[in-house]
């Protein structure tokens, strides 16, 4: 049994006078196996955001059924869904949405504290994770006083603490320059190297380079997918370029058609 | 000619699409000029100058109005800083899309331009439909006859328009130097600068305890009635800076105590309530400060007021218990006959029948300021062979007085009853030190007329603290609103219910805005001792009553407040929910 089973996802977004919808979902189904480090690449509008709402029990889909651990997210009841989501989830966006009245200690707490844990429970978990993605020297300084890098290692932190089956990331290293998307691209990939199953999603070429396998979006649908195997980043780099380029310029031939 | 009228248009536009900040402004403005204009036209009202003793009034009412023209200065000033400190996003995106600041200035007079006329405009409508209502109030509080007919006084209409212009013309100034001095990135970052977190300032918070402490003290140990007057503008100052140090610095040196409480502090509820209050204080420590300043100063005048009015049987009684009435002062108890003798002559003249003949002397030496009031209780027998006080002692003063029908004509009688007396006193045999004689009926209605003057300008000018307090407790809401959507957001995704959310926010928003009111009640209960002494002076010493009006002014004002929570919070929701 696969982690997280996606089978036959559909969305469709209707106006509000009830038109014709919009179908951002078409027929999507994948599997992501527990230790994978999966990237959805797509172009704007191409459905990523709707499939990461729904992945992470944000919004409901129109058709289809999606399963964690087997359990499908369809049968959780409304009022537990953000407890649901906070014991299975880790969430990193891509404006790190830190709180500015907590420090950066208090923001990773945040999800434990919400959870009921105690406070040398919580410390013991802060340490090694804080170690790991070093930022233990920062904790009690204010997002507003770190760098870009640092507000997503603390928003990472955070996603971390409450040992979630799956990280969930919205375009991680869209606001981060080269050197700081780098060394956060190497942090996910030893988390990953350490068990952690991460699904992202990215439109950086770069970012789905360093992930194990890549899955393309296109129209709601999906596309293509790659495996890295054996390849290196570079090697990887390239890959992904071409199907990018085919796929783009595939779109171009069937609109002139 | 489209070029001509471009600002104008634009001026109109932004004005709607700012409504959810101009409405209240212009609100306030426009019930600011209708209370200025009010207070103008019953000040030269044509109909109350006709009245006998209404002198008093027309005095307070002249104090009023500079006091609402003041008061309401400070108050569009700060709703105007308010405003334009939320509309800099859009004036930098005016400005980077090509406008320059001389444009942009067109673009402020303009709006300043239509502003006034609203406010203006708006206000001398409303002032001119609520005048005949505000003069029946103040008829039925100084118990006259309403004057007939209906009156718009030109000279109120233009020194409404002058004082408004005037400050309109003032925030225009203002706007427009600030404009001139911010670089476009500034106008574009706007709201978002100062987010850091607050640092204890031991001495502000310090200095909040020492002054809030003397002020306190000062009021507590006071004994002397002439010399808390002076004292209790001393108190109101030390307790107004003591009230901003401690809203500012105080509160926040307590919330950090408790949140290095570590098992206090990582809790859920206490989490993000203990973090979102710092971040609230820190912003709105003086704007919670100011609303709680605004309260007591509704709170104390309202309560002194009403509590002098109610008062104002039992004052007037004992001040003017007989509709005529002569005080002798020095000499013996022979005094009293032959004071009697003049007034038994002076009546059977004069064909008028005395009822309610009173006459006593007064032993031993009492303190000058309520003499008047020791006699009290002698009016309501009628008594004419007692004597007050120690009789082996030393006459203080001697008093005759009675009462008269109602068509008897008590200011020729008191001339007449004076002009006896002064007989009597050029007989060298006759020992006084000083003696005078009152028009007691006539007395009677000054005195009410005054202190139903002073309440019904304490009630105005509560009304308009009570407005201004209204409007920064709007403000502050609505712009946390904005600034909280994003936490709000945050919260839930990383895993808080709505529910948990709503409930947080709940306890901050109404501790946030019921400190304010606790702290204003106890300004008002500390405040009591100097006020109740200061009524002294006005010749009421009814502890038990004046207590009574406090509690009342406190509960009726606690009701409103609660109502005012009621309806900005629901903005608030509103605003976050989204």
């Amino acid at each position: 049994m696969s982690l997280l089973e996606v089978k036959n996802l559909r969305k469709v977004y209707t106006t509000r006078l009830g038109g014709t919808g919009v179908e951002a979902l078409k027929n999507v189904s994948f599997a992501v196996e527990a230790g994978e480090f999966v990237a959805i690449m797509g172009e704007s509008g191409s459905g990523k955001t709707t499939l990461l709402n729904i992945l992470a029990a944000l919004d409901r889909p129109s058709g289809g059924r999606v399963l964690l651990n087997g359990e499908d997210m369809a049968s959780v009841r409304e009022r537990d869904l953000t407890a649901f989501r906070r014991d299975n989830l880790g969430f990193v966006f891509q404006d790190f949405n830190l709180l500015d009245a907590f420090t950066v200690r208090d923001n990773i707490f945040l999800p434990l504290v919400l959870a009921g844990k105690s406070y040398d429970e919580m410390n013991l978990r802060l340490l090694p994770l804080t170690k790991a993605l070093g930022i233990g020297e920062l904790l009690n300084k204010f997002p507003y006083e770190l760098s870009g890098g640092q507000k997503q290692r603390t928003a990472i932190a955070r996603a971390l603490i409450t040992q979630p089956a799956i990280l969930l990331a919205d375009e991680p290293t869209g606001a981060l320059d080269s050197k700081a998307s780098e060394s956060l691209l190497r942090v996910f990939e030893s988390l990953n190297a350490q068990g952690q199953t991460i699904l992202m999603v990215t439109h950086s070429v770069t970012a789905a380079s360093h992930a194990k396998r890549t899955l393309f979006l296109r129209d709601g649908m999906i596309y293509h997918q790659l495996y890295r195997g054996n390849r290196t980043g570079g090697e990887m780099f390239a890959e992904i370029s071409n199907t990018l380029t085919v796929m783009t310029s595939g779109s171009g031939e069937n609109g002139h058609a | 000619m489209r070029k001509l009228d471009f600002y104008p248009r634009l001026a109109l536009r932004s004005i709607r699409l700012n409504g959810k900040f101009y409405l209240p402004y212009l609100l306030s403005g426009a019930i600011s000029a209708a209370m200025l204009y009010d207070i103008l036209f019953l000040n030269m009202n044509r109909g109350i100058y006709a009245l006998k003793g209404a002198n008093a009034v027309q005095g307070l009412l002249g104090f009023g109005a500079l006091v609402v023209a003041l008061f309401s200065l400070a108050l569009i000033l700060y709703t105007n800083g308010f405003l334009m400190k939320r509309r800099q996003k859009e004036l930098g995106l005016y400005n980077i899309l090509g406008m320059e600041k001389r444009h942009l200035g067109r673009l402020l007079l303009w709006e300043g331009v239509y502003t006034a006329l609203i406010c203006i405009g708006g206000g001398l409508l409303l002032g001119i439909l609520l005048s005949k209502l505000f003069l029946l109030l103040l008829c039925a509080i100084i118990r006259t006859s309403v004057p007939f007919g209906f009156e718009v006084p030109g000279e109120a209409v233009l020194y409404t328009v002058v004082a408004f212009g005037g400050i309109y013309l003032f925030t225009f100034l203002l706007n427009l130097f600030r404009l001139g001095r911010v670089k476009p990135i500034e106008l574009l970052k706007g709201t978002e600068t100062g987010e850091r977190e607050p640092r204890t300032k031991w001495l502000l918070a310090l200095v909040g305890f020492v002054t809030m402490a003397a002020g306190y003290y000062l009021s507590v140990t006071v004994q002397d009635p002439l010399r808390a007057l002076g004292i209790f503008f001393i108190a109101v100052v030390l307790v107004i800076i003591g009230t901003y140090c401690l809203f500012i610095a105080g509160s926040i040196w307590v919330l950090k105590a408790l949140r290095k409480n570590k098992k206090f502090y990582y809790q859920p509820r206490h989490f993000t309530n203990l973090s979102g209050m710092l971040h609230r204080m820190k912003r709105n420590g003086a704007g919670l400060a100011t609303i709680c300043i605004l309260s007591t100063m509704v709170l104390v005048t309202i309560s002194t007021t009403l509590c002098l009015y109610a008062g104002a049987d039992r004052v007037i009684g004992s001040l003017y218990g007989r509709e005529v009435q002569t005080y002798v002062f020095g000499g013996g108890p022979e005094n009293r006959e032959k004071v009697m003798a003049v007034y038994e002559q002076v009546l059977r003249e004069r064909g008028v029948e005395g009822r309610n003949l009173t006459a006593f002397c007064a032993y031993a030496d009492e303190p000058e300021y309520n003499w008047r009031t020791a006699a009290a209780p002698y009016f309501d027998r009628g008594v004419t062979e007692e004597v007050l006080g120690d009789p082996s002692g030393q006459v203080f003063f001697t008093y005759v007085g009675c009462d008269v029908d109602k068509d008897a004509n008590t200011y020729e009688l008191r001339l007449a009853l004076e002009s006896g007396v002064n007989d009597l006193c050029s007989d060298p045999t006759f020992a006084y030190d000083r003696t005078f004689t009152d028009d007691g009926r006539g007395d009677r209605f000054d005195y009410w007329s005054s202190l139903g003057g002073f309440f019904f300008i304490g009630l105005f000018l509560g009304s308009l603290f009570l407005m201004a307090a209204v409007l920064i407790v709007y403000y502050k809401q609505v712009s946390e609103g904005y600034e909280d959507v994003r936490s709000f957001q945050i919260m839930q995704q990383v895993g808080m219910t709505q529910r948990e959310v709503k409930s947080s926010i709940k306890s901050q928003i109404s501790l946030v805005f019921f400190l304010p009111l606790l702290a204003a009640a106890c300004h008002t209960a500390g405040a009591f001792p100097m006020t109740k002494l200061i009524l002294t002076l006005f010749g009421l010493s009814n502890t038990g009553l004046f207590g009574l009006c406090s509690l009342v002014t406190i509960l009726i004002f606690a009701v409103v407040y609660y109502l005012i929570y009621r309806l900005t919070a629901r903005e608030y929701y509103r605003i976050v929910r989204r």
